[in-house]
């Protein structure tokens, strides 16, 4: 589970096959970079990782939805494809058709950094995001 | 008019769906409002509980609303829920009735599938080395998470070859023998795959992964042959009991996921360009015949390809390692390929529709081809017989080798389960470990294990998934594969 002050934060929770993170921004900026710590920390113990470099980041999408996928798309190949082993992220910009942010961490080291998690794909799987008393809310379910 | 997505426990009286028992084994939904055909589902009164409580049966009508689907949407007895289609679902599409194809019907991991190998080694032979063994596969093949540069990066160059040649480009490389392929699914590479249907982003992916498991459900398994239940048809495959065989279960790696990601949004933008209505967004197709439903299939064909390279890859690592173990070379242990398998593809083939011979468009997610004696797609070495069916359980249980029947092809057009199918969440089953010893139990059971991450192996554990006897089971009571025989675990290396 992870949070902030303004009642922002993501928590896991059960999945017969895969994992889901239900995530909630008090803003819409707020919930991508939520839905991305929350990511981070289903794959990895960031608390083996270094901030010792960022990287930059960008999405786009057609709708709210999609858009949200494409970042956390960004984030696993990040992973995967550049070896990048992210501790911490944030939201640079977000638009209705983009976003842009960063990642902090280091290049992936199997001696040092565990990953907790192989996640194969994003997915749509009951994606809608709602919102309740001002405050934006969805769930996303992971492929592992 | 789309139902509500059901959740939870079904009883009768909230089921929003009319079921009717066809026979002990076979389930039918009958069409109603805008479903295009019913659902019929393959199980016994105890796995159709299960299947309805995890909103698989529900995910089954989803896939009836699809354009030019045909006869039926079918769930085999070992279907949970999935992306879209169910996991363990089966559905026909013709083109010329305004067919499509979906990538929710095939699946993230294009070509998750399964290859067994034969030996003359017995299980006094390797149950001494055991540890040994598993030992050295575990260093030979990558596994687990991030697993990559196992023989060497391909290059783009490479990797496209490997799209279009499959294990053919494996054993070019001195990866197994040419008779390996003869006895693989489509001989190891499906025909019409494209590498420029192919994203940039797929192929950073591809390059490095070649030669590697993966991890979660994917694992090496070296097994003794248990139990055989047809004599002639073992015998046609070369496997009776007591000897060892080896399992290899694997995809397409992050190449094959990219793939589907890449696509679902090609299809979104296509399913509102052709107007088709679907009741989940996960279901996002294109008609078979369109740009976008052509370029996809040639993608998903580069991924299928990759898979079997990467089988045919493996299994050559798996040939290298017991060579080094046992001091001896493949051909004195016997080594051979008995069948190779996909559970998650799309395939072009003729079907019988009442009375008139049609090319549809099969998607199997979670399924496995099962083609009977004669028909020209089983290996020539089994033509007599039938094709293998090769259906893997989890980790502490038995596996089954199984044989294609005349029925399958009049009711499933040639499909049947794939595997045993999970009942437990992840976190479910560790907690359901806490405590507990799963590697002990395990060598209790007389199975030595060699895993990469700390809970992984209580994520797989076996209660965790269903009871692979039984959906073997309910397969052979419909008539649709017969059972050839069991194999039993003793070594498992998994990622």
């Amino acid at each position: 589970m992870g949070g902030d002050e303004h009642g922002s934060g993501y928590e896991t929770f059960e999945h017969t096959a895969d994992v889901g993170l239900k995530v909630r921004g008090a803003t819409l900026r707020d919930l991508f970079e939520q839905a991305a710590a929350g990511f981070i920390n289903v794959m990895f113990d960031t608390g083996t990782i270094n901030c010792v470099r960022t990287m930059s980041i960008s999405a786009r999408g057609g709708d709210p939805e999609e858009l949200l996928v494409a970042w956390l798309e960004e984030i696993l190949f990040a992973v995967e494809a550049d070896g990048f082993a992210p501790a911490a992220v944030r939201v640079t910009k977000l638009g209705p058709t983009e976003v842009a942010g960063e990642l902090t961490g280091e290049d992936f080291d199997p001696e040092r950094h565990h990953l907790s998690c192989a996640v194969k794909a994003v997915t749509y799987h009951d994606l809608k995001i709602r919102r309740t008393n001002g405050a934006c809310e969805v769930s996303i379910v992971f492929d592992v | 008019m789309f139902c509500a997505l059901a959740r939870g426990f079904v009883r009768m009286d909230e089921r929003s769906y009319e079921l009717n028992k066809v026979t002990d084994y076979v389930w039918e939904i009958p069409a109603f409002g805008s479903m295009n055909v019913p659902v019929r589902i393959y199980a016994d009164s105890d796995l159709l509980v299960s299947i309805e409580r995890d909103n698989a049966v529900q995910q089954a009508i989803n896939v009836a609303f699809m354009p030019g689907i045909v006869r039926a949407s079918l769930a085999m007895p070992d279907a949970h829920w999935g992306y879209g289609f169910p996991i363990g679902g089966v559905a026909a599409f013709d083109a010329e009735q305004g067919g499509v194809i979906s990538p929710g019907g095939i699946g993230f991991d294009i070509n998750c599938g399964v290859r067994l190998i034969r030996s003359d080694l017995t299980s006094q032979d390797v149950k001494p080395r055991i540890q040994e063994l598993v030992n050295t596969l575990y260093r030979e093949v990558p596994c687990g998470v991030g697993a990559s540069k196992a023989i060497r990066t391909v290059s783009n160059q490479e990797l496209r070859r490997v799209c279009t040649e499959g294990a053919g480009w494996a054993v070019e490389n001195g990866f197994g023998r040419p008779d390996d392929l003869a006895r693989t699914e489509a001989g190891g590479a499906l025909e019409g795959a494209d590498p420029d249907c192919v994203s940039e982003r797929a192929m950073t992916r591809g390059r490095p992964q070649v030669g590697t498991l993966g991890s979660g459900n994917h694992f090496l398994e070296i097994d003794v042959v248990d139990q055989v239940f047809d004599r002639p048809a073992a015998q046609a495959f070369g496997v009776a009991e007591g000897q060892v065989a080896i399992q290899i279960h694997c995809g397409s790696r992050g190449f094959g996921h990219q793939i589907c990601s890449d696509y679902l949004k090609t299809m979104q933008q296509a399913t509102r360009r052709y107007g088709i209505e679907v009741p989940d967004r996960q279901l996002a197709c294109a008609p078979l015949d369109s740009p976008e439903g052509k370029r996809y299939f040639a993608a998903m064909a580069c991924a299928a390809n990759y898979a079997w390279a990467n089988r045919q890859t493996i299994f050559a690592l798996v040939t290298r390692a017991l060579e080094n173990v046992f001091d001896a070379d493949r051909d004195s242990m016997g080594l051979r390929q008995v069948y190779d398998v996909c559970h998650n593809i799309a395939k072009f083939e003729e079907h019988d529709v009442d009375g008139d011979r049609r090319v549809l468009c099969v998607h199997r997610k979670g399924a496995t081809r099962a083609f009977p004696a004669g028909h020209p797609e089983t290996p020539e070495p089994y033509r007599d017989v039938g094709q293998p069916v090769l259906i893997p359980g989890d980790m502490g249980t038995a596996s089954y080798l199984l044989v294609g029947m005349p029925r399958a092809m009049e009711e499933t057009w040639g499909s049947t389960c794939h595997g045993a199918g999970r009942v437990m969440s992840r976190k479910g089953a560790i907690r359901k470990a806490k405590g507990r010893n799963i590697k002990a139990e395990l060598r209790e059971k007389g199975i030595s294990v060699r895993y990469e991450g700390r809970s992984t192996l209580a994520e797989e554990m076996p209660e965790a998934y269903k009871d692979v006897d039984a959906v073997v089971n309910v397969m052979h009571e419909a008539g649709i594969t017969q059972k050839v025989a069991r194999l039993r675990p003793i070594g498992v290396v998994k990622g």
